[in-house]
């Protein structure tokens, strides 16, 4: 060992000496020839000299004949030689450091390289479509889809399954590029295993009518979901629980094929999973939404958090989604739905109105149940090529509510019992086809809604209106709704270099029919209520219009004028008054929409339009209708005017790279009103609820920042939501026009982070204020703010516990502070991944959920009965 | 209309190219390596582009293309005679590449480059001893492998390069080579263009040798000059190759003049 020292000092003192002298004469010429260990020269084989560092001082390469020659300025004693060539075994030769010929002999071996996989970025852009890798955002823990999109930067789900792709709706929710479920996508998001996906895609100004590509400009958004494989998939999943005796089975078999793809789902539960949110349609779908009912039982408000916590249900869903791409691009597509469903709610309202004559409590204690029946069911045919877009869709939906509500009013009992039943059929046809050089498009719907509704009251109300003033037993109120509407329109397009010219000319038909009447029973006499509580209306709807719309398009912008003219003529017909009116009114409805492409990740977004709304037939009326046990309500018997000024920008920002996500928006709405509700409250706190005309302006101004960060490193994301309203409306409160000021603001931050594999944490926080000003007396600010903190902990690889607590804070006229806990202990096995389940919801026992509303004129507190501590285990089966 | 005929126009380009000698030989190939460029075609704009790279490398040659046009050019061989043409270009049009070449390297002293200019392919070979490496006592991790630096001058560019003797081939991204081990990450100084590897498999794997039918052979000069006779009038070459413009052939003009204009700084320039 010494000796090597010794050595080594001699040789480098030698070094010096030679460097310092005879530098010419340092350099080494090695020449040799690389053989396999037949003697078979190799050539290629790469020849180097490398330091110990392992760093390359110098190279060859051997010629055809296996020959090299190395030339080497090195001044050490033993030079190494390190010679390799694909297919052998690399060969590290010590040789002293002098001229010489030499052989380098190679093993011939299989080398096994160390191999590099491509790890696909989580998130890829190309031009307008975005890809988002699955496995890059998902956890242990997630089961379904939606679990992982909602970790997605720039991607946001609501509360009731929408979701939002910077900060607005989605348009279109495919599976491997077909629109099955024509907007009710709870029911994939919610049950498609994450693991059958390999890619979420986002695709911005997507035109999914091939047709319009390029030609018509598009703001929509479209999300599709690109599974592994095309394969049979969906998931099955039973729980029992006590207590009372809880049931929660889903069963939700899937098939994707190339042409083919199916939905079958049936779910029953009494334990607190909302079921109606399954067929609700999520998406801006030019079907029209089955009205609401006129009428209603006075019902508490619903507790903002995950339904399981306070839905008291028993509920039973049967769905059937079938799509069939033929052969020559025909889609056809079959939707059935069938929703039976119990719902109970229990709890307390607590209202202090603010009226002139100085203010009134109402203390409610209240139990409800509503059972619902709703029936849907539409057929689509499709046809989108690049020479025809025709779609058809026939739906129709039928619905039944029953409901009764037991309410005590500081402490006078009353009893209210509602009867709907509700009918829609439809259907929209739309063509588009090119005649000669122009794209010809027409549409066409039509709806047909019928709905007879009841309420009765038991003791009778308003006893000054109805009775004068003495109490009489019972009141009821019959509605008889029957709508008829068409939209009917033609268009050409043509193109004429980068902007293309559309008119169009259409007419739009209502004809709708309301009838209502009260009565009242005092004693044995029954009396049905004369003309100033009873309505017969026909209202007719006329609707001619032209419009000539531009759009531009470049690759920095896309704009789009649309100047449409309008005539709207009224009839009105009032039977009860014997009264007929005509009204003619001419609108100019122009918009402006521009979108400005700054640079690959940022885009400008900016829309003008000013609009008319004449409102809803059923405001016409002139009689009263007793809308619930607490509110009377009468319209003028005119049209309502209301124009409405609407502008709105917006700033887009995402980077792949960085992975950020950030969009920015702010609107101006304005909103002028011939027409102004005029709130009358008497002592007991009924609301009677009048419209005369008057001119006012409502001015409301909403601003709106979502930020969202994916950090790939640590797989954690993070986003921020913002929002700031403003709402300035004028009032009539008892003969006194007064200016009334809403100001929102909701903050919400969360972030999810999955950085070892033992262990994911989500936290979210979010706060929401309300602040409101009448005349300029301000009221007291209320607000809600939540914190949820879930943590998931996997101690072996079929072990997952997690555990949450939420915790909302509410403030106003009253505070409170509620705490809720949760557990879930999953454990997995199999090669299918079966989950066995255990969950305990609600620990800490939690009674009520507390809500504080304060608005112009009230402050509601409702106290909302929750669902007691509850365990339930349950076996969870992806196929 | 106009549109169209830009489309049309740049359409060509691809067209040709279903002309493709179908019953070229199968070559396979050990190693398939895939590096990522990031660069910028316009040297006046901050916004990089990215694009994908196959290296496929086996104990003769090697064969570097754009993934865009691998899967262009599988796409023309799989599709039969006329059936789906419709998808086939949509496909091509969803695929665009920003590199038409094929390098193929039977050591580093045989490569073999295979380029289009507008709708006619030439193939040239470099100058031997194109690349004179330096090495520098520097080390790295580079995507997992223990790397050296070694520069180099090459078309106008300094480059530098990090190599790898865990990967003995004296392979790397475009016409770069020649040193020992595989280069799996090469920047030129003004960071315009960066190949990083981002994958390495080592898997046997057979392609058919999917040149053009018709390669004109040709030196390097030529090529570059050719290029840019084109890419001085490229209306005039289109014409010249028998394409006529019934309107709007300004617009075409201007448009494929303008876009010639941000492609302003290619990977190589002609130095000799």
């Amino acid at each position: 060992m010494k000796i090597g020292i010794a050595r080594r000092l001699i040789s480098a003192l030698v070094l010096f000496i030679q460097i310092g002298c005879y530098n010419s004469y340092a350099q080494t010429t090695i020449s040799g020839k690389v053989i396999d260990e037949r003697g078979t020269p190799i050539p290629n084989a790469n020849i180097a000299i490398v330091n110990k560092n392992n760093t390359v001082s110098a190279f060859t390469f051997s010629g055809n004949d296996g020959n090299f020659i190395l030339k080497t300025p090195l001044a050490v004693d033993t030079l190494a030689i390190k010679a390799t060539r694909l297919g052998f075994e690399a060969g590290l030769f010590l040789l002293p450091n002098k001229s010489q010929f030499t052989q380098l002999v190679l093993k011939e071996s299989a080398l096994k390289l160390q191999e590099l996989t491509v790890k696909a970025p989580p998130i890829i852009l190309r031009k307008d479509t975005i890809d988002y890798q699955v496995s890059a955002f998902q956890a242990e823990g997630d089961r379904t889809i939606a679990d992982v999109i909602k970790r997605m930067p720039g991607i946001e789900i609501k509360e009731n399954g929408q979701i939002l792709y910077q900060g607005n709706p989605i348009d279109k929710y495919y599976i491997n590029g077909l629109d099955l479920l024509e907007g009710r996508y709870n029911l994939a998001n919610e049950n498609l295993p994450a693991d059958a996906v390999r890619k979420v895609q986002v695709m911005e100004n997507d035109q999914p009518i091939k047709i319009l590509k390029s030609k018509v400009f598009s703001e929509k958004t479209s999300l599709n979901i690109q599974l592994k494989k095309v394969t049979t998939t969906g998931s099955a999943k039973l729980g029992v629980g006590l207590s009372p005796a809880l049931w929660d089975v889903n069963v939700t078999p899937m098939v994707f094929n190339r042409s083919f793809q199916a939905i079958a789902s049936v779910q029953t539960n009494n334990a607190g999973t909302d079921l109606s949110r399954q067929l609700d349609v999520l998406t801006k779908s030019s079907q029209a939404k089955m009205p609401t009912p006129v009428l209603s039982i006075q019902s508490l408000s619903t507790p903002g958090i995950s339904t399981d916590r306070w839905l008291d249900n028993r509920s039973h869903l049967a769905s059937l989604n079938l799509i069939k791409k033929t052969r020559n691009q025909t889609e056809l597509k079959l939707g059935l739905g069938i929703r039976d469903e119990m719902q109970r709610q229990a709890g307390r309202n607590y209202t202090r109105l603010l009226t002139p004559g100085g203010i009134v409590e109402i203390d409610e204690r209240i139990t409800n149940r509503a059972d619902t029946k709703a029936l849907n069911a539409n057929l689509v045919i499709e046809k989108n090529t690049e020479r025809l877009f025709l779609k058809n869709n026939i739906s129709g939906q039928f619905g039944q509510i029953d409901g009764g509500g037991k309410l005590s009013r500081n402490l006078l009992q009353t009893e209210q019992q509602l009867t709907a039943e509700q009918m829609q059929l439809q259907n929209s046809l739309s063509i588009i086809t090119h005649v000669g050089k122009q794209l010809l498009n027409i549409n066409s719907q039509t709806i047909y809604n019928r709905r007879p509704e009841a309420l009765a009251v038991r003791p009778g109300v308003f006893p000054d209106l109805f009775n004068a003033g003495k109490n009489f037993q019972s009141i009821t109120q019959d509605i008889f709704t029957a709508e008829f509407d068409t939209r009917n329109s033609v268009s050409f397009t043509r193109q004429f270099a980068r902007i293309a010219f559309t008119p169009m000319a259409g007419l739009n038909f209502q004809n709708h029919q309301f009838e209502s009447a009260i009565s009242t029973k005092t004693g044995d006499s029954t009396r049905t209520h004369g003309n100033a509580f009873r309505n017969d209306l026909k209202y007719l709807h006329l609707n001619p219009f032209a419009q000539l719309s531009g759009y531009y398009e470049s690759s920095k912008w896309q704009v789009e004028l649309n100047v449409p003219f309008r005539m709207h003529a009224f009839g009105i017909s009032d039977f009860t008054q014997n009264s007929h009116q005509k009204q003619t009114q001419l609108a100019f409805e122009p918009s402006l929409t521009a979108r400005y492409r700054a640079t690959e990740y940022t885009d400008f977004t900016s829309a003008v339009s000013y609009s008319y709304d004449f409102g809803n037939p059923s405001q016409v009326y002139s009689g009263f209708i007793l809308r619930s046990y607490r509110n009377v309500q009468k319209a003028q018997g005119a049209i309502p005017v209301n124009r409405i000024l609407l502008g709105r920008i917006g700033i887009n920002y995402k980077n792949p790279l960085s992975l950020i996500f950030i969009n920015l928006a702010g609107s101006v709405m304005r909103i002028n009103n011939n027409l102004q509700y005029r709130t009358g409250i008497d002592s007991t706190g009924a609301a009677e609820l009048t419209f005369v005309l008057n001119n006012n302006t409502q001015l409301s101004r909403n601003v709106h920042l979502g930020i969202g960060k994916y950090f790939g490193g640590i797989k954690t994301s993070l986003k921020l939501n913002g929002d700031a309203g403003l709402t300035r409306s004028e009032q009539i409160v008892t003969d006194r026009q007064v200016p009334v000021r809403n100001r929102n603001y909701r903050v919400g931050l969360s972030g999810s982070t999955l950085f070892t594999s033992y262990l994911g944490v989500e936290l979210s926080g979010s706060t929401h204020f309300f602040q409101n000003r009448v005349a300029d007396q301000r009221q007291k600010t209320s607000g809600i703010s939540q914190l949820l903190l879930g943590i998931d902990i996997y101690p072996g690889k079929a072990h997952a516990l997690r555990l949450d607590t939420e915790r909302y804070a509410t403030r106003g006229s009253a505070s409170q502070n509620q705490l809720y806990l949760n557990f879930r202990y999953r454990y997995t096995f199999g090669k299918r991944k079966i989950d066995l389940e255990i969950r305990g919801t609600n620990l800490t026992n939690a009674q009520n959920y507390l809500s504080i509303v304060n608005s112009a004129f009230t402050i509601a507190e409702s106290g909302f009965q929750l669902r007691p501590r509850q365990v339930t285990t349950g076996v969870r089966i992806p196929f | 209309m106009l549109r169209f005929a830009c489309v049309a126009f740049l359409m060509l380009a691809c067209e040709f190219a279903l002309g493709q000698d179908k019953v070229s030989p199968i070559v396979s190939y050990d190693i398939t390596c895939t590096f990522q460029l990031t660069f910028y075609p316009d040297s006046t704009s901050t916004v990089p582009k990215t694009e994908s790279f196959f290296l496929f490398i086996n104990q003769e040659q090697s064969l570097f293309k754009s993934q865009n046009r691998y899967l262009q050019d599988s796409a023309i061989s799989a599709s039969v005679d006329g059936a789906d043409r419709h998808n086939l270009i949509a496909f091509l049009q969803q695929h665009r590449t920003d590199f038409d070449f094929n390098i193929v390297k039977h050591g580093c002293n045989a490569i073999q480059t295979t380029d289009r200019v507008y709708h006619d392919y030439f193939s040239y070979t470099e100058t031997q001893g194109h690349l004179q490496w330096a090495l520098t006592p520097d080390t790295a991790t580079v995507a997992g492998y223990p790397a050296q630096r070694a520069t180099t001058e090459f078309g106008g560019r300094t480059w530098e390069a990090w190599f790898t003797e865990a990967v003995p081939v004296s392979e790397g991204p475009y016409k770069f080579c020649g040193l020992p081990g595989m280069i799996i990450r090469l920047t030129d100084s003004k960071k315009q263009y960066n190949f990083v590897l981002n994958g390495l498999k080592q898997s046997r794997r057979e392609m058919r040798n999917t040149t053009p039918l018709k390669v004109t052979k040709t030196d390097k000069r030529t090529f570059f000059r050719k290029r840019d006779e084109y890419r001085a009038n490229p209306i005039g070459v289109a014409e010249q190759s028998g394409v006529v413009f019934t309107s709007g052939r300004s617009e075409v003009a201007q448009r494929v003049q303008q876009k010639i204009k941000s492609d302003n700084n290619p990977i190589e320039f002609f130095t000799h």
